[in-house]
């Protein structure tokens, strides 16, 4: 299966989860979701995700060079 | 009311404009006249920005904040729900600009390990109420300014008696349990929120209007399951947050259009990542 490289950026509590530049290999038609076993992210601690800065959910497929941001439970103030 | 013989104390004893853009009147002469004609600081800054002269202590936001839109943060009323890291700066800096009234919620007293961030935290108000504490520091920022306080955590049933007394509420709550409730209460007022939140070095802040999209999916979860609870929260990206919220509600306040409705600004003061994202 040919893969594609995409960027993937975890925020406070999942930062220690982002691959080591950013940049992740995975296979084509890769969902977030993938990207999240990929990462072995504990599935329950992931409440938000953005794909290309729009809030789009874990199921949708991904294409080379898209931006994934995942985000833990935040409200401290 | 005929405030005829006001205004004409008021424009002899304002000063030209030179060197300031703008004609302009200090706070205790302008206190003082108010008082001799029977009103209230905030309302004697209103018939002065309405005559065009500027309480000098406004003088340099001028002309970034007009004179119409002074008037509109002048008229404002604003509930902020929470007075720690976020509330505190929020409240410092709206009223520092001008907005003329405020409600401050909050239900806690100060603990040393606030000092790290929170602004109305000083070693001297250890123990005392923050919202208490926040009255008193925006009576010495500016007098012009109208506060009155709730020291209570606000549950769902205090909320619409304080919301028909409001134009916008600010959540600066401190974790995830409330925030929810107080989004869907506030939509349900027909109220704009403008939301802040962070954990560690990474923060969030949107705006929330009825009917709009919100960043209610950070807010998952039981209480003490955010981020926070295992990051702390540092000043930097408190008080980063808490000056894009302020900045927000200033649009708002203005008349101009929101920057963050449907969206989400994102901070991350640890990889030097700024987004703003579309919810």
């Amino acid at each position: 299966m040919s893969t594609m490289k995409i960027q993937v950026y975890c925020f406070a509590t999942l930062s220690g989860y982002a691959p080591g530049d950013g940049q992740l290999d995975i296979h084509e038609g890769a969902t977030p979701e993938d990207v999240i076993n990929r990462l072995s992210i504990p599935p329950q601690d992931v409440k938000v995700v953005f794909v290309n800065g729009r809030n789009q959910g874990r199921d949708v497929v991904l294409k080379e060079n898209d931006r994934v941001g995942i985000f833990p439970a935040i409200g401290g103030g | 009311m005929d405030h005829t013989l006001f205004v004409s104390e008021l424009k002899k004893s304002a000063h030209s404009g030179d060197p300031y853009p703008a004609a302009w009147i200090g706070t205790d002469t302008l206190i003082r006249i108010a008082s001799g004609h029977g009103l209230s600081p905030l309302k004697a800054q209103r018939i002065a920005i309405e005559n065009r002269i500027l309480p000098e202590r406004y003088l340099r936001n001028y002309p970034s904040i007009s004179f119409e839109e002074h008037l509109g943060l002048t008229d404002a009323r604003v509930l902020i729900v929470g007075l720690g890291g976020l509330g505190g700066t929020i409240l410092e800096i709206l009223g520092r600009t001008g907005a003329g009234f405020f409600i401050l919620a909050d239900g806690d007293c100060f603990e040393e390990s606030n000092l790290n961030r929170q602004l109305l935290s000083t070693s001297a108000t250890i123990g005392q109420p923050k919202a208490h504490a926040a009255r008193q520091r925006l009576a010495a920022v500016n007098p012009f300014c109208e506060a009155e306080v709730v020291a209570d955590f606000l549950g769902k049933k205090d909320l619409p008696g304080l919301f028909e007394r409001v134009d916008l509420v600010v959540d600066a709550l401190g974790g995830i349990e409330f925030r929810p409730v107080l989004m869907e209460e506030t939509a349900n007022a027909g109220l704009p929120l403008v939301t802040g939140f962070i954990a560690g070095t990474t923060g969030l802040a949107g705006t929330v209007y009825p009917g709009g999209k919100n960043p209610s999916a950070f807010w998952q979860g039981e209480h003490g399951q955010g981020a926070e609870c295992v990051l702390g929260n540092v000043a930097t990206i408190v008080s980063l947050i808490a000056t894009i919220q302020a900045g927000e509600v200033i649009r708002i306040l203005t008349g101009k259009k929101s920057g963050l409705a449907d969206k989400v600004f994102l901070a991350d003061l640890d990889s030097m990542t700024f987004d703003l994202f579309e919810l």
